[in-house]
């Protein structure tokens, strides 16, 4: 492996690895001009990978393909960029020490662990790209706009009436991409949600026009109420939305009074209408050529004529108008199975094609994937803090130590949980105590208690859990005393004060938004002191006790 | 005299050209150009002189040509014309006012036991290791020697007793600082990554040893203790002698101030073992980094040979612990040991006439006599009446003769 390494790694990096061979030590030990020029080499290989891979248009395949290679890579990586970071280690050799050590050995372990993620976080977005790049957004209002203009002359004999299929998802986008603040927002009560209806009906509803048909003002308000995070015409989940007839006992008889009636009817020409019908045909088809799933249904599928669909339309008979045989098999919509005749299921549906799926992936990949970028770093960097962590400690201690200190807390894990089944009836207080004690004892032994005569693994293993913690310890002290004892909860208003919030929604926001700063500065300030002050405090502390004599 | 030490050194070196000793003669040189901080010139030619003479033996413990020998000593003797001329005496004052006058350490009634159960208890064991000493702790197998050396080493913990470390005229009572200037080589060496040239560095390095004199040091290390031939190689290409070796590299390339090996000689053959002997009577003998060698072993006479002071240990008990050449000189008799075509029987009518006790060990005879008898007339006696001697050592300074016990 070395030799190999050796082979592919360019002299100037060579040369430069040798200055630090005899200058730092610590440079050289960490091996990472080499890591850094294999990332490259690595990166140079899989880097068409993006770029090839087969996308899905209708869902996440692609997008989960190319992180599943991805985190392929990493793992890899990982483990060949281990191998060269665990061969020297100036602590074990007693070499000479240097305050910051700690601190250059922890980052340089978090920056190659970032390398590895790099893959993770940016080949999703290169997919993203392509796939947003499929259709611009001006087809995609086009082909919303042909949809919503004739979708209602395919509704087949369902018993309810899926109303305003422009519901495509891309109206989704566009609300999100104007008013980006509603993005994540909770309607939680009553008076948020008026709110939000009110806002959507008042300000983004008369975006929205072109669209929609002609008559905006037909599409309010009953279509408009607010979910949460979005009005109800644009579904993030499921691109449909059911609006049940209000008599449906005689179903295939009732009109469409939601749509044709009191719109339809009045603005259009049959002719028209039947524009409408075969633009819809043709966008069905195009559809089913490019955008399938393994259906059977798409390669044989067949439509009334536009004059027959809408006569069925205008005598309000809601039947199918759509099939999956041809018109001589259609006649015979019976199949003999095992002697017996079975009928066949020959009418196609709507939803077959999931033309807004198709919009809703497209729009997903251009509108959110900076947001998806940024949702990966979070993981990715969260996920090397913990290799980081790991790695730190794994260099800075014995093996037997590190294994204890995945067993021991486990063994404490199955013991606390007996415990508090018998003597606690499973309450959550003993447990969270435990985690605290543990916490504080490791800290103590970290730092306070400083005149070991000899080695003790049962200290230093609560030494490795601190220092494992440490960067999240102020998230969970925040939580334990916001979630557990109350403390700066409102709640704790509306004991003495019933519905604070509803009549103080403004103090309520503000506290919430304080709140989440609070959490915000407990996590990333937590990780910011460990690395830049805890990583050489306690490399200090692993310098001291690799040092202290053994028992036997 | 003011310089002294290097003319002593100078005359060693002189000795081994005189003697066509083409190892001992490079291996002087390059010390003593080391020690008194000679000119680059000279210290980069003596370099290159003993990587030739490396070069030229190949496998390392082959000897050279004569043609080639004859080349490497006249190298030699060239550098060694041009500074036996240079003037030492101011340097040589540096060096010795610096030299470390107190103890490096200091073991006083050390005491050990593993456990409760265990019945093994180790000392009480005093001694005192000076920079520029070496001490040899023998005994039987298991009692107590690696015990001893892990704790003078700080690896272990002790029960009781006072143990103090000293270096750079401070008391050390932090591990990490003690360990920074201790070596330990235990007996099973562990097995290290990269190439052997690396590895030396990488050693000089972390121990505060960068730059130009990184370089120096470790191409001065690499040929000076015979590695020219394998500093490129890695640990599964090199013998177990040459793994000793470059431990011994490694550590003289940072100079600690003290050395400890647990049974260095036990893998070596003997060639490879007095070369290694000489190797520790030079790293600990230098003026300007002298180290204290503590080593243990069962090679008891190629030891005692080296030894400044002794440690004895019997079921972990001290039985002697001080100076070599004090042990048994206030004794009542002399111990001598022997081999030949005859048996003690035949011996006992030899020596009737002397008061002398005799024992078998098996292989050999013991014969002890009042301290009248030397070894000359137990040899002459034996010779006279018409026996062949096979074997003969004279044990009565050696802690040989506690074994025996």
């Amino acid at each position: 492996m070395k030799k190999f390494i050796d082979r592919i790694t360019p002299s100037f990096i060579k040369r430069y690895n040798d200055y630090l061979l005899k200058n730092a030590p610590l440079g050289w030990q960490l091996q990472l001009p080499t890591i850094t020029w294999l990332w490259f080499l690595i990166t140079l290989i899989t880097l068409p990978l993006p770029f090839l891979y087969a996308l899905d248009l209708r869902g996440k395949d692609d997008i989960q393909g190319i992180i599943l290679v991805s985190v392929l890579t990493a793992v890899l990586e990982g483990g060949l960029f281990v191998y060269l970071l665990i061969q020297f280690n100036s602590t074990k050799s007693f070499g000479k020490r240097v305050v910051i050590n700690g601190f250059k050995e922890q980052f340089a372990y978090l920056y190659v662990f970032m390398l590895c993620m790099v893959h993770i976080i940016f080949y999703p977005i290169i997919v993203d790209y392509r796939k947003g790049d499929v259709m611009s957004e001006k087809e995609i209002i086009q082909e919303a706009v042909t949809y919503n203009k004739a979708v209602h002359y395919f509704m087949g004999d369902e018993y309810h009436y899926r109303y305003f299929p422009s519901d495509s998802s891309f109206l989704h986008y566009m609300y999100i991409k104007k008013y980006p603040s509603y993005e994540y927002r909770e309607a939680s009560d009553e008076g948020y949600e008026n709110k939000e209806e009110e806002y959507y009906i008042e300000q983004v509803k008369p975006l929205l026009q072109p669209y929609f048909l002609p008559d905006t003002e037909l599409i309010a308000p009953q279509y408009t109420r607010v979910l949460k995070r979005c009005p109800k015409l644009y579904m993030i989940y499921d691109s449909y939305l059911n609006e049940n007839y209000s008599d449906e006992s005689n179903i295939r008889f009732y009109k469409d009074s939601l749509h044709y009636e009191k719109y339809q009817l009045q603005k259009k020409s049959d002719d028209e209408r039947m524009d409408d019908i075969k633009k819809l045909i043709v966008l069905y088809t195009r559809y089913s050529e490019s955008y399938n799933e393994s259906s059977y249904y798409n390669d044989m599928i067949y439509f009334d004529s536009p004059k027959q669909i809408l006569e069925k339309y205008k005598t309000n008979h809601f039947d199918w108008v759509m099939y999956n045989e041809d018109e001589v098999s259609r006649a015979v919509p019976v199949k003999i199975i095992d002697g017996e005749e079975v009928t066949r299921d020959i009418y196609a549906e709507l939803n077959d094609y999931k033309i807004s799926e198709v919009h809703s992936t497209i729009m997903g990949a251009k509108q959110n994937k900076w947001k998806h970028l940024f949702l990966r770093l979070m993981v990715c960097f969260h996920v090397a803090v913990a290799f980081s962590l790991l790695l730190f400690l794994f260099k800075n201690i014995r093996l037997k130590e590190f294994i204890l200190m995945f067993v021991y807390p486990a063994l404490l894990t199955l013991a606390v949980s007996i415990l508090n089944v018998v003597l606690f009836r499973g309450k959550e207080h003993f447990p969270i105590h435990v985690i605290i004690a543990v916490f504080l004892v490791g800290v103590y032994f970290s730092f306070l208690n400083r005149r070991n005569k000899q080695f003790s693994s049962l200290k230093t293993i609560f030494i490795l859990l601190t220092n494992l913690t440490l960067a999240y310890a102020p998230v969970f002290l925040f939580l334990y005393f916001h979630e557990y004892h109350d403390i700066g909860k409102i709640e704790n208003a509306d004991y003495y004060y019933p519905n604070y919030c509803g009549d103080h929604p403004e103090i309520c926001a503000q506290h919430e938004f304080m709140l989440d700063v609070i959490m915000q500065s407990c996590l990333w300030g937590g990780i910011a002191f460990y690395f830049l002050i805890g990583s050489f405090l306690y490399k200090k502390v692993y310098e001291r006790i690799w040092a202290l004599p053994l028992k036997k | 005299m003011n310089n002294m030490h290097a003319v002593f050194r100078l005359a060693q070196i002189e000795r081994a050209i005189s003697n066509k000793e083409c190892h001992r003669a490079t291996c002087n040189l390059m010390d003593f150009i080391r020690d008194y901080n000679l000119y680059e010139t000279d210290f980069y030619e003596a370099i290159e002189v003993r990587k030739r003479y490396n070069t030229y033996r190949q496998l390392g413990e082959s000897e050279i040509t004569d043609k080639n020998a004859a080349e490497i000593l006249l190298s030699v003797t060239t550098i060694y014309n041009r500074i036996k001329n240079y003037e030492y005496t101011t340097i040589e004052n540096s060096l010795l006012e610096s030299y470390p006058q107190l103890p490096l350490i200091k073991a006083v009634d050390i005491e050990k036991t593993y456990s409760k159960k265990s019945k093994f208890k180790l000392g009480p064991v005093s001694t005192i290791l000076k920079a520029g000493q070496i001490t040899g702790i023998v005994g039987e197998n298991g009692n107590g020697k690696t015990t001893l050396l892990r704790i003078l080493a700080r690896l272990l913990k002790y029960d009781s007793g006072v143990l103090e470390f000293c270096f750079d005229k401070k008391e050390i009572t932090e591990d990490y600082l003690i360990k920074h200037k201790i070596a330990y080589i235990p007996q099973r060496l562990e097995s290290w990554q990269g190439t052997l040239r690396e590895n030396l560095h990488y050693a000089a390095t972390i121990h505060g040893i960068t730059g130009k004199e990184n370089e120096d040091a470790v191409e001065f290390v690499i040929h000076r203790m015979g590695l020219s031939n394998f500093a490129d190689l890695g640990w599964k290409e090199l013998s177990s002698g040459y793994k000793l070796r470059f431990e011994l590299a490694k550590m003289l390339v940072w100079s600690p101030k003290i050395l400890v090996l647990d049974e260095p000689l036990a893998n070596l053959d003997i060639n490879a073992q007095e070369w290694i002997l000489q190797d520790f009577k030079s790293i600990a003998g230098s003026i300007k980094n002298p180290v204290s060698i503590i080593l243990s072993s069962q090679q008891l006479h190629e030891v005692e040979h080296v030894a400044d002071n002794i440690i004895f240990l019997r079921n972990g008990r001290c039985d002697y612990s001080g100076a070599m050449n004090a042990f048994m000189q206030e004794r009542e008799g002399n111990v001598y040991e022997l081999s030949g075509n005859f048996s003690s029987k035949e011996l006992q009518q030899v020596f009737a006439v002397h008061a002398v006790q005799f024992s078998e060990s098996g292989i050999t005879i013991i014969l002890r006599t009042d301290l009248s008898i030397s070894a000359s007339q137990i040899l002459s006696t034996i010779i006279s009446n018409g026996y062949s001697i096979k074997y003969f050592r004279d044990i009565s300074t050696s802690t040989k003769q506690l074994f025996q016990l």
